[in-house]
């Protein structure tokens, strides 16, 4: 063999192996550059490209089926605390409308056979339930009957809110298909003290859809429950978007079937929300629309006052301007109570963003104004005022009634009520 | 030929080191790609074709100039100022959003994640300028805009917070927003999220707070947790319940969360507590998952003394669910004896007051030793005030002793209340004095 030989091969098969590599690589590089321009016109586009492409569902809307399993890798992508690929969920959302109910329900089937974590498929599985929920509620019930009783929040939350959908579209199909679902023992209760959250939930969503069609039977199935668990239909979250119309429906079945000490609490699951919606402005008409009677409206006032201040914290800080409003407002609620209701909201209030050292500064300029005790007595009387003994020590010396200054100071010279936080034991 | 064949040699020698570093190149190169391609599949585009240059790029989107953009972004605005304006006059009016109304919505949100950061400020200024929209629904739409840029871009995103500070104010929703889009920029660059916050804190002092920068710790925590850890320091980070419970749910894949639970590892003797409340909240996010997969990755974290102690403290029923039996059993096999009857004693009976058919059937089929007595104690002791028969069944099972007898004391005081015969008769058979 020539000597020039092997060298020779040597650099040919040099050539041809690193070559190939480099042409592998150039061609990577190459492909991954177009498919990053792809990806950033994809996400800067405005068309509405299918944002989840493409097998097995089949769709009868021309665009391509969904990938439920590139839809569950989105969806994964966004975690507790995030917000994900919001923009595509969104666009599958708006697709599933376009699916009707029996493809709904295929589409559930193609994802029950995917192998997919569980709380992937759970998050999937509750997007389709809201679009089926609203295009055949029964159907949504009856696929899911098994969540019924979970103790997934979501999951029990959506089934009973399309329950209450379908008793306000069609009341006796609603009802009819309830009471046997009861009669077969589909809400037992599973807990020792007999209620069953699933039942409640339901009742309370019946009993908010018939307020507006049919109060009577709504009244009759309030009654039909033990006198123990009235209260806590009301405490379901089914009565917050209450229709109008129905406020004095809604108040003839509190007034008739709870006891005295349990409807404020009742009353308030309604309007905890309104005053967050509406302002004082929709509690006063509610209050007016009830005929409420002056300790209800002392009450309510008090409940309004407390969550109109968490809703001004929660932008920013209570200043005099605000607490005059407040107080003005419970005037024309309650007048012989307006000082202590005013104190109380101050004092007890959960107030993220004005220390209690403000509030105290507010108290006591009312007071230096109007020589009021109850707004004293009402403010310290709050459980904060144990955690600020000096502060509040302050205040309370200013109480013109001697016997109730000695009780406030002696309330306050007990120990002071640790803060509410949970702390775990070190590890070490 | 001795001298040809050292030269081919060399040759070879020289061909396999430049291979080598090719290999290493062509390796990354096509990590990105199957990176491209996976997340371009996610998107719904055909990505063999695009990888091909079978697909041009979407010509629209090409040919757009900004006024063209702009246009858009203000027509857009017009609907979206109605929707928002619709939505209010539905809520006013007690109507719930009907399925036409829920997927316009939808359509909507889609479209406006689609917006970049110049028409997200054409939308913040026609918000502004509209008369339509309260204060609040405004702070909401603009909040909501730009959260759907920070997950794509975060920079931009928090550019776009800080040239709209007048309008956010020191609102809460805003401090959510902030902190999810400095989260999001942690992640992929926790340095570049550092400096926003250096550079930005002082201007929004009252947003800038804990929350934010909890958000920036967990968001490094994904890409580099020994790195996360350390910024809990330099970010000042006192609350480490906060902290543990934002490492524990930014970490979701079990990878992650390995690569956290061995930075927490060389940091416990530094900071004992965090890796404790680190891992108390950890368990939780696990139960959520299911047992199957919680006690595959448990399996390989290996947790022992201390790290389970806090595990195990952080179970809870309500996480565990339709697993809390099977729960029950992994906590068996491994709380020590001297911990064992108190965590059983909790589980069973949350569980009981839950599901009381459920936990008793677990209770009758575990097999007898000390988990099962712990169970059966608890069981009783949580049935007794409802079912004080049932009760004295289960406690008569357990062997005599001092738990034994407490057990039996309470559950006559329990019957006593229900039924003062059958109390009187259960309090003869076992010796007790009235």
């Amino acid at each position: 063999m020539k000597p020039f030989v092997p060298p020779i091969a040597a650099l040919v098969f040099a050539a041809t192996w690193l070559g190939a590599r480099q042409h592998s690589i150039t061609t990577l590089e190459r492909e991954t550059v177009l498919l990053r321009d792809h990806l950033a016109a994809a996400r800067t586009t405005s068309d509405d490209a299918p944002a989840t492409p493409r097998r097995d569902t089949p769709h009868h809307d021309g665009k391509e089926p969904i990938d439920w399993q590139a839809v569950a890798a989105i969806a994964a992508r966004g975690n507790q605390h995030g917000i994900g690929d919001m923009r595509e969920m969104m666009k599958l959302r708006a697709r599933l409308f376009d699916l009707s109910g029996p493809e709904l329900l295929a589409a559930l089937d193609e994802i029950a056979a995917l192998d997919l974590p569980d709380n992937a498929r759970r998050e999937l599985e509750q997007m389709l339930l809201g679009v089926l929920a609203e295009k055949d509620p029964q159907a949504a019930l009856e696929r899911f009957d098994d969540r019924i009783h979970g103790n997934e929040g979501g999951f029990a939350w959506q089934l009973a809110s399309a329950f209450q959908r379908w008793a306000g579209s069609d009341p006796a199909a609603a009802l009819a298909w309830f009471d046997a679902r009861i009669a077969a023992g589909d809400f037992e209760s599973k807990s020792l003290d007999g209620k069953s959250q699933a039942r409640l939930r339901f009742e309370a969503s019946l009993v908010a859809a018939l307020l507006a069609t049919d109060p009577a039977t709504a009244g009759r199935r309030l009654a039909a429950l033990p006198a123990d668990q009235r209260p806590d239909l009301f405490q379901q979250g089914m009565f917050m978007n209450l229709k109008p119309g129905t406020e004095k429906a809604f108040a003839d079945l509190v007034r008739e079937h709870l006891p005295s000490d349990q409807q404020a609490q009742a009353f308030s699951s309604l309007t905890s929300m309104m005053v967050l919606q509406g302002g004082f402005e929709k509690i006063g008409k509610f209050l007016d629309d009830i005929d409420a009677d002056p300790e209800e409206r002392a009450t309510l006032a008090k409940q309004a006052a407390g969550g109109q201040l968490q809703k001004i914290s929660r932008s920013g800080k209570i200043d005099r301007q605000a607490v005059d409003e407040l107080r003005g407002w419970i005037a024309t609620q309650a007048p012989d109570a307006a000082d202590r209701i005013t104190g109380e909201s101050l004092g007890e209030a959960w107030i993220q963003r004005t220390s209690f050292a403000d509030r105290a500064g507010i108290i006591g300029e009312l007071h230096a104004e109007s020589g009021s005790d109850d707004l004293l007595i009402g403010f310290l009387s709050g459980h904060e005022s144990t955690r600020h003994p000096e502060l509040a020590r302050a205040l309370a010396e200013k109480i013109g009634d001697e016997v109730k200054r000695a009780e406030i100071l002696a309330t306050l010279s007990q120990q002071p009520e640790p803060a509410p936080t949970i702390r775990p034991t070190p590890l070490r | 030929m001795k001298a040809s064949l050292l030269l081919t040699a060399l040759i070879l020698a020289a061909t396999g080191l430049l291979g080598w570093q090719q290999q290493e190149t062509l390796t990354r190169v096509r990590e990105i790609h199957q990176s491209a391609i996976a997340e371009a599949r996610a998107l719904g585009l055909a990505a063999d074709d695009i990888a091909a240059g079978k697909l041009p790029l979407p010509a629209k989107r090409a040919r757009e100039d900004a006024a063209d953009r702009s246009a858009a972004a203000k027509a857009f605005s017009a609907e979206l100022i109605a929707l928002a304006a619709d939505m209010k006059a539905r809520e006013e009016a007690g109507e719930t959003l009907d399925a036409p109304m829920q997927k316009r919505i939808a359509e909507l949100l889609g479209t406006l994640g689609d917006f970049d950061p110049a028409q997200i400020k054409v939308l913040i200024a026609e918000l502004r300028a509209s008369d339509t929209l309260d204060r609040e629904m405004r702070r909401g739409i603009v909040g909501l805009a730009i959260m759907t840029l920070a997950d794509r871009q975060p920079e931009s995103a928090l550019a776009l917070f800080t040239e709209t500070s007048d309008l956010v104010e020191a609102e809460g929703m805003m401090q959510h927003v902030l902190a999810q889009s400095i989260g999001k920029l942690a992640e992929s660059n926790p340095t570049a999220a550092l400096e926003w916050l250096r550079t930005h804190g002082k201007k929004f002092p009252d947003l800038v707070g804990d929350s934010t920068r909890v958000a920036v710790v967990a968001g490094a925590a994904k890409l580099d947790p020994k790195l996360a850890l350390g910024l809990v320091d330099e970010l000042d980070l006192d609350n480490k319940n906060e902290v543990g419970s934002r490492l524990a749910t930014a970490v979701t894949t079990a990878e992650e969360r390995s690569a956290l639970l061995a930075a927490l590892r060389g940091v416990v003797e530094q900071k004992p507590e965090l890796v404790g409340t680190t891992l108390y909240s950890l368990a939780s996010e696990l139960a959520r998952d299911g047992f199957e997969a919680a006690s595959s990755w448990l399996d390989s974290a290996q947790l022992e003394g201390p790290e389970l102690e806090r595990f195990i403290g952080g179970l809870n029923q309500h996480a565990m669910g339709d697993d809390t039996g099977k729960w029950l059993d992994w906590m068996g096999d491994r709380l020590p004896p001297d911990q064992r009857a108190e965590k059983i004693g909790q589980v069973v009976g949350a569980w009981t007051r839950r599901d009381h058919r459920a936990a008793g059937e677990w209770i009758r089929q575990a097999a007898d030793g000390p988990l099962k007595e712990s169970a059966i104690a608890s069981y009783a002791g949580t049935v007794a005030p409802y079912e004080p028969a049932a009760a004295a069944q289960w406690a008569l099972t357990l062997p005599a002793g001092e738990r034994r007898t407490e057990l039996i004391e309470q559950i006559h005081e329990e019957w006593k209340k229900k039924d003062e015969a059958a109390a009187a008769d259960f309090a003869q058979e076992q010796g007790l004095t009235e």
